[in-house]
């Protein structure tokens, strides 16, 4: 089936920056809070177009972001 | 040349109308697809005197009808188009994943009645082998499909 892509990332650190919850994360990318967290964990890697949803919301480069492991 | 796709017909419905309206028809026609299934459940029980399996197969159908209408028409937060799984990308993942393993089990199951029936030798028409035949047809249109959709 699918890889089980590890992606460690700084969403949190940029959200909590930002005094967001996850829910209003969410809720400003169009995904759902349990997204947002499966993201933080690294459980889930996101798709492109939301990886620069996010990169662009929080004025970063998707690199920036999200580290390959 | 001129690009034909720059000059949109008076009637071309925009993107997002059309989407809604797509989803809008799905809203409706799952939910009826489903109620005209029940349906015919209960016309043959009740045209064969079973009262009490119609009234159960009467029952089940409106109880299961009412939740596909509830979850295909459920608000979103987010976005108003949208309907429940395709609330976000990572719900369509994880329903993809469950649909493509509710197709292994299909098929696992198709391969092992077909074997029980050939064995038990019940009777001449091994159906779970035609439904397997189904499987791998359906399977086989909808790789065609998407290999040159995506």
């Amino acid at each position: 089936m699918s890889r089980r892509l590890s992606i460690p990332n700084d969403v949190r650190e940029l959200r909590t920056a930002k005094g967001l919850s996850q829910q209003q994360l969410g809720a400003e990318l169009g995904v759902s809070r349990q997204t947002i967290n499966a993201i933080e964990q690294g459980r889930y890697a996101p798709s492109l177009p939301l990886a620069i949803r996010i990169a662009r919301y929080f004025g970063r480069s998707v690199e920036e972001i999200f580290h390959a492991s | 040349m001129p690009a034909d796709h720059d000059r949109p017909g008076p009637a071309a419905p925009e993107p997002d109308q059309a989407a809604r309206m797509r989803r809008r028809r799905r809203r409706i026609l799952v939910p009826a697809a489903w109620s005209v299934y029940g349906a015919l459940y209960v016309a043959i029980f009740a045209s064969r005197g079973q009262s009490i399996e119609a009234l159960a197969a009467l029952i089940i159908t409106i109880a299961i009808g009412i939740g596909l209408a509830v979850e295909m028409s459920r608000p979103q937060a987010q976005d108003q188009r949208l309907l429940g799984w395709e609330h976000d990308e990572r719900h369509q993942v994880i329903h993809l994943h469950a649909a493509a393993i509710t197709g292994y089990v299909a098929a696992a199951a198709a391969l092992g009645l077909g074997l029980a029936e050939f064995a038990l030798g019940h009777s001449s028409v091994i159906w779970p082998m035609n439904a397997l035949g189904g499987l791998i047809l359906a399977y086989s249109v909808a790789v065609a499909f998407y290999s040159r959709r995506l």
